[in-house]
């Protein structure tokens, strides 16, 4: 296996690994959805709440605010509270504002935090207050995985896709049917040769195959490579994301083969025991 | 009411990018190329942006009104 190349574009990360089956590639996707840890606002105790917005839509709006940080904090199952809550799994946040004169908009920026745990960004708009209206809330942050629930998935596209494979034999006479008729516009004719300009555009339509008078190209997939592309919410980097799957996906297997190893003891264990 | 923090379908964060959209669009830009700068690129947060309405901006006038009858 090995990684051919890495790209980035605004929050996007294009992985391309060759040599490995795509149900690997799909393992490590699927930790990216589901099983990272990363924070987000759990509890919300609303003080005073004099705005339009209910309770629970500020609640809501508050959890969906992707949280950086809070790397120090337990895990709230694991921790010796049960997962009751204490300073060692949660972060308080608190948000305090009055509309004194003016019409006024609370940004995530408001949010005052009392560990390691703020806000991605300071211009998220949590609630409008007009002149007189106030908000007095504590939000409690805490970790939690994909799986329960999408506050705490990590990103917001996390794809697998085969590499494409375009053959072009050469009955092709360079009629540029194809060329017109591909809606990704994959392919390009260069100096009296059709060739593919940009292969991971492909999504495997076969227009060009079923447009070709002369069947001169073909499109199937290459299943021994894979790119994965995750675009993350904000709360840790890609890269930071795509390492943090890897090393829950050994741990995760390194767990399984002790298991494995206890029971194959506990198998031959007994056998020596029903001989003996 | 007010825009969503993150896109229904996706997840991206879309809450921060309204007002600078909003703005735009009040100067008689295009939509899809305001769109474009500020990278929403799937049609799922787009059609978020695309398709909101304000409407806290005009139910907050009404309590505005409600104060001013209860200092009466």
């Amino acid at each position: 296996m090995e990684v051919e190349s890495i790209t980035s574009e605004n929050d996007k990360l294009h992985v391309i690994i060759k040599g490995a089956h795509p149900a690997f590639v799909n393992a490590i996707r699927r930790i990216i959805m589901a099983d990272l840890y990363i924070p987000a606002i759990d509890k919300v105790y609303i003080a005073e709440n004099t705005s339009v917005l209910y309770d629970e839509i500020i609640a809501h709006r508050l959890s969906m605010i992707p949280l950086r940080g809070g790397e120090n904090l337990n895990i709230p199952e694991k921790c010796s509270c049960n997962g009751k809550g204490c300073p060692f799994c949660e972060v308080a946040l608190s948000l305090d504002v009055e509309a004194k004169e003016n019409f006024s908009i609370v940004y995530s920026g408001r949010l005052k935090s009392e560990g390691n745990v703020y806000p991605v960004n300071n211009d998220i708009p949590i609630v409008k207050l007009n002149a007189g209206q106030k908000i007095s809330l504590v939000a409690y942050a805490r970790l939690g995985k994909g799986r329960y629930h999408a506050k705490w998935q990590p990103v917001s596209i996390c794809v697998v896709k085969y590499e494409p494979v375009i053959s072009i034999n050469e009955n092709c006479d360079l009629c540029g049917i194809c060329v017109e008729k591909c809606l990704k516009k994959v392919l390009e004719i260069k100096e009296n040769k059709l060739v593919v300009k940009s292969i991971w555009a492909c999504s495997l339509c076969k227009v060009c195959e079923e447009v070709c008078p002369k069947a001169a190209i073909k499109v199937s997939y290459n299943d021994r490579s894979a790119r994965l592309t995750l675009e993350t919410t904000g709360s840790r980097t890609n890269e930071e994301l795509l390492l943090m799957a890897c090393n829950y996906l050994a741990q995760r297997c390194g767990e399984l083969r002790e298991i494995i190893k206890s029971i194959m003891e506990g198998v031959s264990n007994g056998k020596e025991n029903t001989t003996n | 009411m007010i825009i969503p923090i993150r896109c229904f379908t996706c997840g991206k964060l879309i809450g921060d990018k309204w007002e600078s959209y909003k703005k735009a669009i009040m100067s008689g830009r295009d939509p899809a190329k305001v769109l474009d700068e500020l990278n929403i690129t799937r049609y799922c947060c787009r059609r978020m942006f695309l398709s909101h309405i304000e409407l806290i901006d005009e139910v907050l006038q009404y309590y505005a009104y409600r104060k001013g009858e209860s200092e009466k």
